[in-house]
C-alpha cells in the first residue's frame, strides 16, 4: 500500500510550531514559575507607559574612615522617588553588624514607607565595629517597588582599629632541631594615642619557662609604620634552647602592659614540633605509622614516586646518603645530590623509588602476615649513621 | 513511502522543507539553553528559596549572555569549612558544601569554568589545622580547581604536612602553584610556579606569590620564599607575554602591595589580593592601567566569578556572589566534612596535641550538678536553657562535632573558648568528665570546685576563706563595670560568628537566675 505525504509546506509550518514551542516552552515555564517579586509587591507592570516610582540614590556607599572597636556610627543616605507614582518602601536584609534603623521623613511606618512622587526619604544605617579590626565592609538592602530597582544595597566601609594587634597573631616554630637553637619573634601594636607601659612579659607553661627566654623592647618608628594606624607596641624576641625534648611545643607568651587606665594582658599562642635532624617527607611518607605506604603495585605497569629526606642541625652537611639494602627487590632506589633550601638552615636530598615494569612479585604490606619492607640507608650523619625506611608494598604479577 | 521520498527529494520545495525544518529545531535547541543559561541556585532549590535569598543577598548574573568562559576566584578561607557559624546555617555564607554546588550550577548552565584560589585555607595551626589543610586540599581537588597560592598561616604547617597535603596524586597535576614559594626549596619543583589553562577557547594564565610584606611571618626552615617582584620578573617571562588572553594574579599581601604588582606588572588584568575588608565590594575597581582588583573578603563566604564574552565594548563582567543557602549542600563535601570529623574522633584530644592548661585562676571544675546543691533555683533555670544540653546539640549534628574542640569549647564545661583547648579539670570527653558536658555554670563564674568542696565540708576553711571562694565566683550585672564584664564573658562564645544576632538584653531574660545566696547550715 502506498502512503502518500503531505504538502512539504504543510510540514514546514508543522515543524515551525513544533520547534517553537519546545524551544521557547521551557523559557516560559520558568518564567512563569519564578515570581519576579513576592510579598507586597506586585510583578512587573506590564504597561511601562503609565505612572511609575523611580528610586534615585545620590550615594550607595559610605566611607566612615575609622571607627574604634566597639564604637558605634550611623549615616543617613537619602532615597528619592523622581517618579510618577508612590514609592513604597520596605527594610531589607543586613549584613552582620548594620541595621536599619526606622526610616525618617513624612509617614509613619518603622518598616515600610510609602514615599510620594517627588518626595524623599531618609534610610540611615547604623553600625557597631566588631571583629578583630581592620578594613570592615557591611551592606544593608531595602527593598522597593520600583520595577528597575526592586532592591537596593548601601554599602558602609572603613577600617576599625582595634585596642592591641599581635603580628603574628600566633607563633609557630615548624620542624626545630632537638640538638639546636631557635627564634622566633612577635611585635605587639598598640592603636591608642596613649603610649603603652609593658609590665611583665613569661612563658605561660612553666616546663618551657627555662627553655624560652623572652626579650622585649619598644617598637621603632619604622616597625610602626609596617602597621598602618598604630600608635605603640612592643617587640618581643623569643630565644628558643637546644635540647628541647621531641615531639610538640604548646604554650604562648603572655604580655601584660598597661594603656592609660587599663590593664590589658596580650597572648600569643606558640607552637611547634620539635625533631631529631632526619625527616622524611612525601605524600606516601605516613608520619603517623612512619612509614612508606606504596600500596599494591601491578607488576606490569610498575611505580615511580619520590619522597625526600631533609637534615637540619650542625651536621647537615655531612648527610649523604648512601644504600645498603632494600627490601623487597623489585625495588630500586636513586638518591639525588644534597641541595639547600634557602638560607641553608635545612638540606634537602630526593630520593626516587621505582619499581620498574617486570619487577618481581612480592608481598611486605606490613601487616600480620605479611613483613614490612624496608631501604637501609648510610647517612652520613655522626649520631644517626644509618636511617631504615620501612616501605609497605605489595607487588603484584 | 520510500518510492515517494525518493520521488520527494528530488523537488526543490521538498529540500527548502527540509532545510526550514533544520533551522526551526535549531531555533528551538538554541532558546532552551538560553533559557536555562543563567545560573541562579543550586540543583533541587526551590523557587522560594531561591526568592528569598535573591531579596536578601541580591540578584546575580543579571543581563549575562551565555560568557565564553568564567573565572571562579575564592581565597581566605580562614578553615571555614561549614558556613561562617554554626547557628542556622541557613543564615549564613559560605563553607565548601555550598562553593561546589554553585561550580555544579555554573557547569549545568553551560558555562565553561575554571576556578582559582587566593589560599588562605586555614587560619590557626595545631593538629587539628594540619587535618583540616589536607581535608580542604582534597575538597578543592575534587571541585576542579586550576589555581591554589599560599596563604602565611598555610605556611606555619609543618612542610611534611603540606607537602603531602599539596604534592601531585597519581599522575594528576597538582592544583597549587606559586612564583615565589618553594615547599622543600623552589627548585624541588613540588609546586609549579604558574600555569596556563585553556578554556572556553581562551587561555588564562595564573600564578600566584606571597607578597612581602607577610613573608617575614614564615618562621619554616624548610620552605623557601623569594621577593615576590623579583620571582614574577622570572615567572613572567616563562609565561610568554602574548601566549595569553588573561593573566590572573593571585596575591597574598595587603591592598597596597597588589596595586604595585599591578602596576610594575601591567600584562595581569586580574589582580587577586588579600588583606580587604569583610566583604567584597560590589564592583571590582578598576586601576589606572585597566586591571581589574579582586578582593574576596573572609572567610569564604564569597566568591568573585568573572565572566569573558566576546562583545567588544563589554568584554569583562564581574559578580561577586554570595555563598548562601540558595546552592544547597554538595553530598560530597558533605562525605568530606563527615570524614573530617571521624579523623578528629580518632585522633581524640591527645592525637591532636591538646593537654589541659591550668586555668588563669588555677582552680579546678566541680560541674553544674555540684552547684545545684544549694544553687537550686539557678540550677533549675539552667536545666530548663539551652545551655544544659549544648553538648547534645553537636551529638545531633550531621556529621556529629563532639570530637571537634573548635566545637567543644564552648559547649561544654572548662575549656578556653576561644583557643580550643582545655583547662586543666575541665571536660575531656563523656567516658572520663560527663559531670562535665554541656555549657554550666563555671563556664561564666568560673572554677568552682574548691567552693563546692568547702561549702559541703569535705575541706575544712576558715569563714574568711570560705567567703573569699563565694566572692570569686560571684557576678553581678547591677554595675556598669559589672555588666560589661558579665556581657564580656558571653561574648566569648556567642561571638559573631556564632551568634550574629546576640544582644544581651534580648538573650539575658532567657538565663536570668538572679537569686539571693542562701547561708548553707553548719
Amino acid at each position: 500500500m502506498k502512503l502518500s505525504l503531505p504538502n512539504p509546506w504543510f510540514v514546514a509550518i508543522i515543524a515551525a510550531i513544533l520547534g517553537s514551542l519546545t524551544g521557547s516552552g521551557t523559557a516560559l515555564l520558568r518564567a512563569t514559575t519564578t515570581p519576579l517579586r513576592t510579598g507586597s509587591f506586585g510583578t512587573r507592570s506590564a504597561n511601562s507607559s503609565g505612572p511609575r516610582p523611580v528610586a534615585e540614590t545620590p550615594e550607595t556607599t559610605y566611607d566612615f574612615g575609622r571607627v574604634s572597636l566597639g564604637g558605634t556610627g550611623s549615616h543617613a543616605f537619602v532615597v528619592r522617588n523622581a517618579g510618577t507614582a508612590p514609592l513604597l518602601i520596605t527594610k531589607g536584609t543586613t549584613s552582620c553588624t548594620c541595621t536599619v534603623s526606622d526610616f525618617e521623613g513624612e509617614g509613619e511606618g518603622k518598616n515600610s514607607r510609602t514615599v510620594s512622587a517627588g518626595d524623599e526619604i531618609i534610610v540611615r544605617i547604623e553600625w557597631t565595629g566588631k571583629g578583630e579590626g581592620g578594613p570592615f565592609r557591611q551592606r544593608a538592602t531595602i527593598l522597593t517597588n520600583d520595577p528597575d530597582q526592586p532592591e537596593i544595597a548601601f554599602a558602609i566601609e572603613g577600617t576599625v582599629i582595634p585596642t592591641w594587634k599581635a603580628e603574628p597573631n600566633g607563633i609557630m616554630v615548624s620542624g626545630i632541631s632537638a640538638n639546636a637553637t631557635s627564634q622566633a619573634e612577635v611585635k605587639i601594636y598598640t592603636f591608642s594615642d596613649q603610649l603603652p607601659h609593658l609590665n611583665n612579659c613569661r612563658i605561660t607553661d612553666d616546663s618551657f619557662a627555662d627553655r624560652i627566654v623572652v626579650e622585649s623592647r619598644p617598637l621603632t618608628q619604622d616597625e610602626l609604620q609596617e602597621e598602618p594606624e598604630a600608635k605603640g607596641g612592643f617587640f618581643l624576641s623569643l630565644d628558643i634552647a637546644s635540647g628541647l625534648p621531641l615531639g610538640k611545643i604548646r604554650t604562648a607568651v603572655e604580655a601584660s602592659f598597661s594603656l592609660g587606665e587599663e590593664e590589658i594582658t596580650a597572648v600569643v599562642p606558640i607552637a611547634g614540633i620539635v625533631s631529631g635532624d632526619l625527616m622524611l617527607v612525601g605524600r606516601k611518607w605516613d608520619r603517623r605509622s612512619n612509614a612508606l605506604r606504596l600500596g599494591t603495585v601491578s607488576g606490569q605497569t610498575g611505580l615511580n614516586t619520590k619522597i625526600f629526606l631533609t637534615a637540619k642541625g650542625e651536621f647537615r652537611n655531612d648527610v649523604q646518603p648512601r644504600v645498603v639494602d632494600i627490601v623487597p627487590e623489585g625495588l630500586s632506589v636513586k638518591i639525588d645530590p644534597p641541595s639547600q633550601i634557602g638560607g641553608g638552615d635545612v638540606v634537602r636530598i630526593g630520593i626516587e623509588i621505582q619499581i620498574p615494569p617486570g619487577a618481581p612479585p612480592a608481598n611486605n604490606l606490613c601487616t600480620e602476615t605479611a613483613k614490612q619492607g624496608y631501604i637501609l640507608l648510610e647517612t652520613g650523619h655522626p649520631k644517626t649513621p644509618t636511617l631504615t625506611i620501612p616501605v609497605c608494598v605489595a607487588i603484584a604479577e | 513511502m520510500h518510492c515517494h521520498l525518493q520521488h520527494i527529494s528530488q523537488s526543490i520545495t521538498c529540500r527548502l522543507a527540509r532545510i526550514t525544518l533544520l533551522a526551526i529545531v535549531l531555533v528551538g535547541i538554541l532558546s532552551v539553553r538560553m533559557s536555562a543559561a543563567t545560573p541562579d541556585r543550586g540543583q533541587g532549590i526551590s523557587d522560594t528559596v531561591e526568592e528569598e535569598f535573591r531579596q536578601r543577598n541580591g540578584s546575580l548574573f543579571t543581563d549575562w549572555p551565555t560568557p565564553r568562559a568564567v573565572l571562579v576566584i575564592t581565597g581566605e578561607l580562614d578553615g571555614y569549612i561549614e558556613p561562617c557559624g554554626c547557628t542556622g546555617k541557613e543564615n549564613q555564607k559560605g563553607g565548601l558544601s555550598r562553593r561546589q554546588n554553585f561550580l555544579t550550577a555554573l557547569k549545568s548552565a553551560g558555562w565553561p569554568v575554571v576556578a582559582v584560589d587566593l589560599g588562605g585555607l586555614v587560619k590557626r595551626f595545631g593538629r587539628q589545622a594540619e587535618v583540616k589543610y589536607q581535608s580542604i586540599a582534597d575538597g578543592l581537588r575534587q571541585m576542579g580547581y586550576s589555581g591554589i597560592g599560599f596563604g602565611p598561616a598555610d605556611l606555619r604547617l609543618p612542610a611534611e604536612e603540606l607537602v603531602a597535603a599539596v604534592a601531585p596524586v597519581g599522575n594528576e597535576p597538582t592544583p597549587f602553584l606559586s612564583a615565589n614559594v618553594g615547599l622543600l626549596g623552589l627548585d624541588a619543583n613540588i609546586t609549579p610556579r604558574f600555569r596556563v589553562v585553556e578554556i572556553g577557547g581562551l587561555r588564562i594564565g595564573i600564578t600566584s606569590v606571597l607578597g612581602n610584606s607577610k613573608s617575614g611571618e614564615i618562621r619554616n626552615a624548610a620552605i623557601e620564599v623569594t621577593a615576590a617582584e623579583a620571582a614574577l620578573r622570572e615567572v613572567v617571562k616563562l609565561m610568554q607575554p602574548g601566549l595569553c588572553d588573561h593573566y590572573v594574579l593571585l596575591s597574598w599581601g595587603n591592598p597596597e602591595e597588589a596595586r604595585s604588582l599591578a602596576e610594575s606588572f601591567p600584562q595581569f588584568d586580574i589582580v587577586v589580593t588579600a588583606g580587604g575588608a569583610d566583604e567584597p565590594p560590589s564592583k571590582l575597581p578598576v586601576l589606572e592601567n585597566g586591571a581589574r582588583l579582586v578582593e574576596l573578603g573572609h572567610k569564604g563566604m564569597f566568591a568573585v566569578t568573572i565572566g569573558f564574552f566576546d562583545t567588544k565594548d563589554d568584554s569583562i563582567k564581574s559578580q561577586r556572589v554570595p555563598l548562601d543557602a540558595r546552592w544547597g549542600e554538595a553530598e560530597d563535601m558533605i562525605d568530606l566534612l563527615a570524614t573530617y570529623q571521624r579523623q578528629l574522633e580518632s585522633l581524640s584530644l591527645e592525637g591532636l596535641g591538646l593537654s589541659p592548661v591550668r586555668h588563669q585562676t588555677g582552680r579546678r571544675f566541680a560541674g553544674s550538678d555540684a552547684c545545684g546543691d544549694c544553687h537550686a533555683y539557678a540550677y533549675e533555670v539552667w536545666e530548663n536553657s539551652s545551655h544544659s544540653y549544648a553538648l547534645t546539640t553537636l551529638e545531633d549534628q550531621e556529621p556529629r562535632r563532639d570530637s571537634d574542640p573548635e566545637c567543644l569549647s564552648c559547649h561544654v564545661v572548662g575549656w578556653a573558648p576561644q583557643r580550643y583547648e582545655p583547662f586543666e579539670g575541665g571536660f575531656l570527653s563523656m567516658q572520663k568528665t560527663p559531670h562535665l558536658a554541656h555549657n554550666g555554670c563555671e563556664n561564666c563564674h568560673g572554677p568552682a570546685a574548691a567552693h563546692a568542696a568547702v561549702e559541703r565540708g569535705d575541706v575544712r576553711a576558715s569563714v574568711t576563706e570560705r567567703d573569699r571562694l563565694r566572692e570569686e565566683l560571684a557576678m553581678s550585672i547591677d554595675t556598669p563595670e559589672s555588666k560589661t564584664k558579665a556581657i564580656s564573658n558571653c561574648l566569648e562564645c556567642h561571638d559573631l560568628d556564632n551568634s550574629p544576632e546576640f544582644d544581651f538584653e534580648d538573650y539575658w531574660p532567657s538565663v536570668d537566675h538572679t537569686e539571693e545566696v542562701t547561708e548553707k547550715t553548719e
